[in-house]
Order: C-alpha cells, then sequence, then structure tokens
C-alpha cells in the first residue's frame, strides 16, 4: 500500500516539509484508486463495458508506479475482458497476450492465458 | 294291203300319232313349265278340239281328192266303190282321229291331274317355302340375337382384357410396393439397431456423466462443508480451497461453451454476470480482507440466488447451463459469508 501511495504521482518535492499532509494525500489518492477500481469490478458485473473501462484506463499505471504487479494484472485483465465482450477480439487478445509478458505468475495471466487460448481456438473455427 | 294301197293315208296316220303323242308331251311339259299359274285343265284340252277336227276333215278332203285324181280314168262303179271305200276310210280316219282326240283328253285329264297334283305341290311348296321363310326369319333373328350376345360376350372379353392387364398392372406395382417395403423394412430394421446401439452409447455416455456429476456433487458437498461451516466467516485458507475448487472443476473454462447453448437473452445476461464474479473469485487476494469484503458485498448486493432459481425453474431442457450456474452460486456463497 505504501508504495502505491508513493505512486499516486504527487511531488515529493512540494510536500517533503510537510509529511503528514504528504501522507494524509497519498492516502486519500489510495483510497480514490481503491474505489475507482471497485467501480470499475461493480460496473463490469453489471456489464456496462465502455463505463468500467473508462474508469479502468489510468488505474494500471498507477498500481504499477504503487509496485502493486497484483493489482495493475488485474487491471489489465479487466480491460481486455470488457474489450473482448465489446467484440473486439483482436484488441483484447493483444491486452491477454500483453499480460502474459509483463505480468507472468499472476492469477490474472493465467486467467488470460486461458481466454487468449479461447480467442484463438474461436478464430481458428470461425466464418 | 291297205297301207301299201294308200301311202297317203299312213302318212296322215303317222302324222297323226307324231302330233298326238307331241302333243301330250308338250301339254304335259307346259303345264310344268307354265305354272304357276296353270291355265285350266278342261279349258286347254277343250281348246285343242275343233282344231283337231278341222284338221282331220281337212286330211280326209285331201285323200279324197288325190284319190278322184288318180282314179279318173276308172269306171263310174268302181269310182263309186271306191269313193264309198274312201269315205269309210275316212270315216275309220274320223274315228281313229275321235280316238286319239279321246286319248289326247285322257292324256289332258291326266295332264290336269297333274297340274292339279303339281298345283297342289306347289302351294305346298309355297306354304313349306313360307314356313321356310318364317324358320329362317326365325333363325335370322336368333341369329341376330346370337350375334348381339356375341358381340356383348366379345365386348365383355374385351373389357375382363382390360381388366386383367389392369389387374397385371396392379399386381406389379403391388410387387415393386412389397419390395419397396421391405427394403424400407430392412432400412427400417437397420435404423433401430442403429438407434438401439445409439441409445446404448448414449445410455453409457449418460452412465459416465452421472458418475462424473455425483464425483462433482460429492466435491461440492465437502466443499459447501467447509464454505457453509459453523464458525463464522472464512479464512484465508478456506478462501484459496473456493478458489481450488472453482480451478479444479473449471468452471471458466465450461463457460464459454455453455454460453454458446444460451438463446435467452436475460439467461445469458445471469450466466456473463455469475462469470464476472467467479473471475473475481479467481483473482482475488486471499489475504485482502478488504478485497474479499468488497466481493462478499458485490454477491450480496447482486442476490442472484433466486434469478437462478428461476432460471432453473423454466430452463429444466439445459441442465447443464443449470448444474454451471449451481455450483457457481455455492462457490460465491461461500465469499458471501466473508462479508
Amino acid at each position: 500500500m505504501t508504495a502505491a501511495l508513493a505512486a499516486t504521482g504527487c511531488s515529493n518535492v512540494a510536500f517533503e516539509h510537510r509529511p503528514l499532509e504528504l501522507a494524509r494525500q497519498q492516502s486519500e489518492k489510495a483510497a480514490l484508486t481503491e474505489t475507482t477500481f471497485q467501480e470499475a469490478e461493480s460496473l463490469i458485473a453489471q456489464q456496462r463495458w465502455s463505463e468500467a473501462l473508462g474508469r479502468l484506463a489510468p488505474l494500471e499505471k498507477v498500481f504499477a508506479e504503487a509496485g502493486d504487479r497484483t493489482k495493475a494484472a488485474n487491471v489489465v485483465f479487466w480491460m481486455a475482458f470488457c474489450t473482448e465482450k465489446q467484440g473486439r477480439a483482436p484488441q483484447a487478445a493483444d491486452l491477454y497476450g500483453r499480460l502474459g509478458r509483463e505480468y507472468p505468475q499472476t492469477p490474472a495471466a493465467r486467467l488470460a492465458a486461458e481466454r487468449l487460448s479461447r480467442i484463438s481456438s474461436e478464430k481458428k473455427s470461425g466464418p | 294291203m291297205k297301207d301299201e294301197n294308200h301311202p297317203g293315208r299312213e302318212r296322215l296316220e303317222r302324222l297323226l300319232r307324231q302330233w298326238g303323242a307331241e302333243e301330250a308331251v308338250r301339254q304335259e311339259q307346259g303345264a310344268a313349265q307354265r305354272l304357276p299359274p296353270p291355265l285350266p285343265v278342261p279349258a286347254a284340252a277343250w281348246r285343242w278340239v275343233p282344231l283337231a277336227a278341222g284338221f282331220a276333215l281337212f286330211a280326209v278332203g285331201v285323200g279324197f281328192l288325190l284319190v278322184a285324181k288318180a282314179e279318173v280314168p276308172k269306171s263310174g262303179a268302181l269310182y263309186m266303190a271306191q269313193a264309198t271305200q274312201e269315205v269309210a276310210d275316212a270315216k275309220a280316219l274320223l274315228a281313229e282321229a275321235q280316238r286319239l282326240l279321246d286319248e289326247q283328253r285322257t292324256a289332258a285329264a291326266v295332264s290336269a291331274a297333274r297340274a292339279d297334283e303339281l298345283q297342289q305341290a306347289l302351294e305346298s311348296g309355297k306354304t313349306a317355302a313360307a314356313k321356310t321363310n318364317e324358320r329362317i326369319a326365325d333363325l335370322a333373328a336368333r341369329l341376330a340375337e346370337k350375334q348381339t350376345a356375341l358381340d356383348e360376350a366379345a365386348a365383355g372379353l374385351k373389357d375382363r382384357d382390360a381388366q386383367l392387364a389392369q389387374l397385371k398392372t396392379d399386381l406389379a406395382a403391388a410387387r415393386g410396393q412389397i419390395v419397396k417395403l421391405r427394403t424400407g423394412l430392412d432400412a427400417g430394421s437397420a435404423a433401430v439397431r442403429r438407434a438401439e446401439e445409439s441409445a446404448a452409447a448414449a445410455q453409457r455416455n449418460a452412465d459416465n456423466r452421472i458418475k462424473a456429476v455425483e464425483v462433482q456433487q460429492a466435491m461440492m458437498m465437502n466443499l459447501l462443508a467447509r464454505v457453509m461451516a459453523p464458525g463464522g466467516t472464512p479464512g484465508e485458507a478456506d478462501v484459496r480451497a473456493i478458489q481450488a475448487a472453482a480451478r479444479d472443476s473449471g468452471l471458466l473454462g465450461r463457460a464459454a461453451t455453455l454460453r454458446d447453448r444460451i438463446s435467452n437473452d436475460s439467461v445469458r445476461r445471469l450466466f456473463d454476470t455469475q462469470e464476472v464474479l467467479l473471475m473475481r473469485l479467481m483473482l482475488l487476494d486471499a489475504g485482502d480482507k478488504g478485497e474479499l469484503r468488497a466481493l462478499a458485498e458485490v454477491v450480496r448486493s447482486m442476490n442472484l440466488g433466486p434469478q437462478i432459481a428461476e432460471v432453473l425453474r423454466a430452463s429444466a431442457d439445459n441442465p447443464e447451463v443449470g448444474a454451471w450456474l449451481i455450483e457457481s452460486q455455492v462457490l460465491l456463497m461461500g465469499i458471501q459469508r466473508a462479508g
């Protein structure tokens, strides 16, 4: 969580003389990121793919900069999933493939491999 | 002696006899030839009497003249005697002529009788002919009837021939139908055998699936015993066990196949929602209690249980989809208790 707070993008220089304020702002930002992610997951559960994608788009970088690779991988997976549900299988396949390359050994990478395999088989047996 | 002395008279007698015979024959023939109608016999006989008398007188006269011419030089007495002899001869001739005439009359009467007989014969012949004609007409009528009957019989025979031909055609068609039916029967028997084999294979397949379901049910019962065990919220190990169960049952992999079989939009929407929740379960960090609580809150708020029950009631014809929904819901209920 500390790493995530550090990766919220705030300048350490501006607040180095005010550590408590910085910590508070970083904590708020982390909470906001987490809330945004939960909102995105809720939207996904409601199958509102475009809105979910809008929430997810900036989150990968935040979680990655915070060092939370699992959450960052989850963000990418949901982005790929929403893209797939929108009917854009090639773009979804790219995202699933990126998960395997950039976030290996994560639960999201394992799920992505399964879905990528399914997309490939559908492409082969498709019209 | 008399014949040598009177050659003319002898000649005359011969002529008369010849005439009489010919006349008799002619009359008899004429009576037969002129029929019908024959002249009345008495009239025909009497018609020749004056002619015969005239002819006899003429012959006597001629004879007298010839004698007179030959005996002119003779004496009167002799001449008288001769004349008397001539007259006697003439009378004899006349008597002979009379006798011939009688014979002719007799012959004529015989001819008349013969004509009557012939007339009667003719009448009987006519009667017989009429009867014969009637008989012929009767026979002709019967012949016509026979001909009609024969024509009808021929027509009937023709009809029967046509019927026979039709029957032969029908028989050939029936034989073809029998062959076809036998072929169909053979094909049907083969189809029945195939169906029986298919049913046996389906039975084996169903048995295997039942066994698989029984294994899965046993696994799910174990899982239920763990996730529903009294003693508070599930711990990190329990969440990992639920995740392992979901992974082992291949729920997400099966979802891809089952989704294509769903035709109802609302069922497919419920299915997609459940799939998303399962993915969140699989992506869940078992040690992150906040994340666990968030997922539990989502599962609770969704309250998919009643919808799943409704789908199960409505889609009994797609049991695999129902089973998938139940399995996923059981797993998610274990997560729900974490909240």
